[in-house]
C-alpha cells in the first residue's frame, strides 16, 4: 500500500523517480487510492509553495515542480472520478497583450490545478477582447493577468477596463515582475501577487465567495 | 557638434570620475550617469522599432539624437543587443517577434540542444557547436559547404562591426565613455552556465535539467567555461595591472540567468564565474560592473565576498537601499523607476533623484544614478522627465 505520507515528502522535495515510483504502486490495483494520492501531491505541492517563499527553493525548482505535477496528473488520471479531478471552481489566466512571457504564468497553473481549481489558460500576447469573450461565454469570474515586461501593466490596465467596460462581475489579481501596490491603483485591479501561492489563496477566497 | 578636443576631454574626465566613484582612490566631482536606455532611444527619436533594428543609418541617427538631448556620462547600449540582421541572414529570424505597437521584441524559450547531447557537448565542446548545436539554430549553417551563404552572413558579421564601431565614435563625440574593456579578463560573454541558459536549453528545459542531470550540467558548464571563458581569464591576467583609462570598468559581467537558481545552486553553478571575477579584479587591480537582470537579494551573502572598491552594481528590481545597506563593499547603482520617469512629473523625477544621491552618495559621493529598469517602452521615460534629470546632474558639481 502506498504510503501517502511519503508521497507528500517525495513532492515537496522534488524526487521525480521516487514519485513516479509510489504513484505507479497506486495504480497497480487500478488507482482505487487515486484521489488520495493526487490529495498528496498536491499537499506535496503546497510545500514546494512554502519553500520559495522561504527561499530555499526558486523559480527553477517551481518550474520542475510543475513538470512532476503534470506527471502526476498524467498518471493519476485515468482512475479519478470521471477523468478528472474534483474541481473548486473555475479561473480564467493568461499572459497580457504585448508580453510573450509565460513561465510564471505556466507554474501559476501548476499551482492552480494542484489546488484543485480549474484553469481556463489563453495562453501569451492576450488581447484585452479576448479575455472579455471569454470570461463572458463560460461565466469566470476570477481573472488571473500575468505580465513580465513594464508595458504590460498598460495592457493589464486595458484589460480591466474592458471587463468593467462590458458590466461583467469580476475580481482581476495581477501578477509578475512590474506589479506592485502601485500597478494595482493604476490598473484597477482588485489584488496584486508576487507569490504563486498568494495567486492560489486568493482564487480560492473569491471562488468561495463567488460560490456562496 | 561641438569641439571635438573638448568632447574628447570630457569623455576623459567622466571615465576617470566613474573610476574613482567606484574605487574610492580618487574625486569625483560629480554623479555619473549611467544610461541604462534601451530600445526607448528609437521610440524618442521617431523611429518605429523594426526600423531602427533594420537600417544602421536609422539606429545611428536615434542615438545620435539621444546623446545630444540627453547629455549623460555612459549610453549603455548603442545597438549591440540585438544583431537580427546578422542572425537573420544566417536563417534564425523566425526565432525574434518585433511588436512595433508595443516597441518590444521577444525571443521564444529556445532549446536547440536536446536532452541527449549533452555528452557531446562535454566531450568536445568546439566540434559539438559547430557540427550538430550550431546548424539547428541557423538553418544556412546546415549545409557545411554552403560557402556562398556564408560569406554573406560574414559580410553581415563585418558591417555589424563596423557600424558599431561608428556609433561608439558618434557616443564619444558627444563625451559619453567608453564603457566596459571589451579585453577585459571576463564578461557576459564565454561563461557556461549563461550559454547553456540563453542559447542552448533554455529556461524550462534549464531548470528541468537542473534537477534531473545536475552532474552533467556541472560538467557542461565545466567544459565550456574551459573552452571560452577560462582562456579569456588567462589572456586578462598576462595583461597588464592596473585598470584600463580608456574604460570606466575593465569587466562588465551581466547577470540573465541565474533567475532560475536557487542559492545552492548559484553556488555551484553561477559563483564559480565570480571567483574567476574576483580574482582578476584582485589580482590585477581592475573594475567591476556587474548589471544583473531581475533580483539578487537571495545571493547577497555571496557578494559580500565581492572585494571591497573594486565593484558596482545596477540590480534591475532590486531595493537599492536595501542592497547599499546589505553590500556595503560595493557601489550601488540604480534607484529611479520606470514608473517615476515615465508618468511623474519633472519636478518628482528631481525630487528623487536629489533623494538617491544624498542618500545613497554619502560624504564621498560614490553613487552611480541610473534607473533600475532598462527603459525600453513608450511608457518606461517622457522626454521632459529625462531632460529634467540630465540638466539637473549636470548641475552638480563637487
Amino acid at each position: 500500500m502506498a504510503d501517502f505520507n511519503e508521497l507528500v515528502q517525495v513532492m515537496g522535495d522534488l524526487e521525480e523517480d521516487e514519485m513516479i515510483r509510489i504513484l505507479e504502486e497506486v495504480m497497480a490495483d487500478g488507482g482505487s487510492q487515486a484521489q488520495a494520492a493526487m490529495d498528496a501531491c498536491q499537499a506535496g505541492m503546497n510545500q514546494v509553495g512554502k519553500l520559495f517563499e522561504e527561499g530555499e527553493y526558486f523559480v527553477g525548482d517551481l518550474i520542475y515542480a510543475g513538470e512532476l505535477m503534470t506527471q502526476a496528473v498524467d498518471i493519476l488520471k485515468p482512475a479519478l472520478v470521471g477523468g478528472e479531478a474534483s474541481s473548486s471552481g473555475k479561473v480564467l489566466l493568461c499572459t497580457v497583450a504585448g508580453d510573450l512571457h509565460d513561465i510564471g504564468k505556466n507554474i501559476v497553473h501548476a499551482m492552480l490545478e494542484a489546488a484543485g481549481i480549474e484553469v481556463v489558460d489563453l495562453g501569451i500576447d492576450v488581447k484585452p477582447e479576448a479575455v472579455v469573450q471569454t470570461a463572458k461565454e463560460q461565466g469566470i469570474h476570477v481573472i488571473l493577468l500575468s505580465g513580465v515586461l513594464t508595458l504590460a501593466v498598460d495592457s493589464m490596465k486595458a484589460t480591466i477596463e474592458a471587463l468593467k467596460a462590458e458590466g461583467l462581475d469580476v475580481k482581476v489579481l495581477i501578477g509578475g515582475a512590474p506589479v506592485n501596490e502601485e500597478a494595482v491603483a493604476l490598473t484597477g485591479a482588485d489584488e496584486w501577487a508576487f507569490s504563486p501561492q498568494k495567486t492560489v489563496k486568493v482564487s480560492q477566497e473569491w471562488l468561495s465567495a463567488y460560490a456562496s | 557638434m561641438a569641439d571635438m578636443s573638448k568632447m574628447e576631454e570630457l569623455r576623459k574626465s567622466r571615465t576617470q570620475n566613474f573610476k574613482n566613484v567606484i574605487s574610492g582612490k580618487g574625486p569625483v566631482d560629480h554623479i555619473p550617469h549611467f544610461g541604462n536606455m534601451w530600445s526607448w532611444k528609437y521610440y524618442d527619436a521617431g523611429y518605429k522599432f523594426s526600423e531602427a533594428l533594420l537600417d544602421y543609418n536609422k539606429m545611428s541617427d536615434a542615438i545620435g539624437q539621444f546623446c545630444q538631448r540627453y547629455p549623460m556620462d555612459v549610453v549603455y547600449e548603442t545597438g549591440w543587443r540585438n544583431p537580427i540582421q546578422v542572425t537573420g541572414i544566417l536563417g534564425n529570424g523566425n526565432d525574434y517577434i518585433i511588436d512595433d505597437d508595443a516597441y518590444s521584441i521577444s525571443i521564444r524559450d529556445q532549446s536547440y540542444m536536446e536532452d541527449g547531447d549533452y555528452e557531446k557537448l562535454i566531450a568536445n565542446p568546439k566540434k559539438y557547436l559547430w557540427e550538430e548545436f550550431l546548424p539547428k539554430k541557423f538553418s544556412v549553417l546546415k549545409n557545411q559547404n554552403n560557402s556562398v551563404d556564408f560569406r554573406k552572413f560574414m559580410e553581415k558579421y563585418l558591417e555589424f562591426g563596423g557600424k558599431m564601431g561608428e556609433i561608439g565614435a558618434l557616443v564619444n563625440s558627444y563625451g559619453c565613455c567608453n564603457f566596459a574593456d571589451p579585453n577585459g579578463p571576463a564578461d557576459y560573454w564565454g561563461f557556461g552556465y549563461e550559454i547553456l541558459f540563453c542559447i542552448m536549453r533554455g529556461i524550462r528545459k534549464l531548470s528541468v535539467d537542473l534537477r534531473r542531470r545536475p552532474e552533467q550540467v556541472a560538467a557542461a558548464c565545466q567544459a565550456l567555461d574551459e573552452t571560452f571563458a577560462i582562456p579569456r581569464l588567462e589572456r586578462g591576467m598576462a595583461a597588464p595591472e592596473g585598470s584600463n583609462p580608456d574604460y570606466c570598468v575593465d569587466m562588465n559581467p551581466v547577470m540573465l540567468a541565474h533567475i532560475i537558481l536557487n542559492p545552492k545552486q548559484f553556488e555551484r553553478y553561477y559563483w564559480p564565474q565570480f571567483e574567476r571575477i574576483i580574482k582578476a579584479a584582485k589580482e590585477k587591480d581592475k573594475l567591476v560592473f556587474l548589471f544583473i537582470e531581475g533580483e539578487s537579494k537571495r545571493f547577497w551573502d555571496f557578494f559580500q565576498e565581492f572585494p571591497k572598491d573594486r565593484f558596482a552594481i545596477l540590480s534591475e528590481l532590486d531595493d537599492v537601499y536595501e542592497m547599499k545597506k546589505a553590500l556595503p563593499n560595493c557601489v550601488v547603482c540604480g534607484g529611479m523607476t520606470a514608473d517615476l520617469l515615465g508618468r511623474g512629473t519633472p519636478e518628482q523625477c528631481v525630487d528623487l533623484t536629489r533623494k538617491l544621491i544624498e542618500d545613497l552618495g554619502g560624504s564621498d559621493h560614490r553613487y552611480i544614478f541610473s534607473t533600475g529598469k532598462m527603459i525600453s517602452f513608450p511608457n518606461d521615460c517622457s522626454r521632459e522627465n529625462l531632460q529634467a534629470i540630465c540638466n539637473y546632474l549636470g548641475s552638480i558639481h563637487y
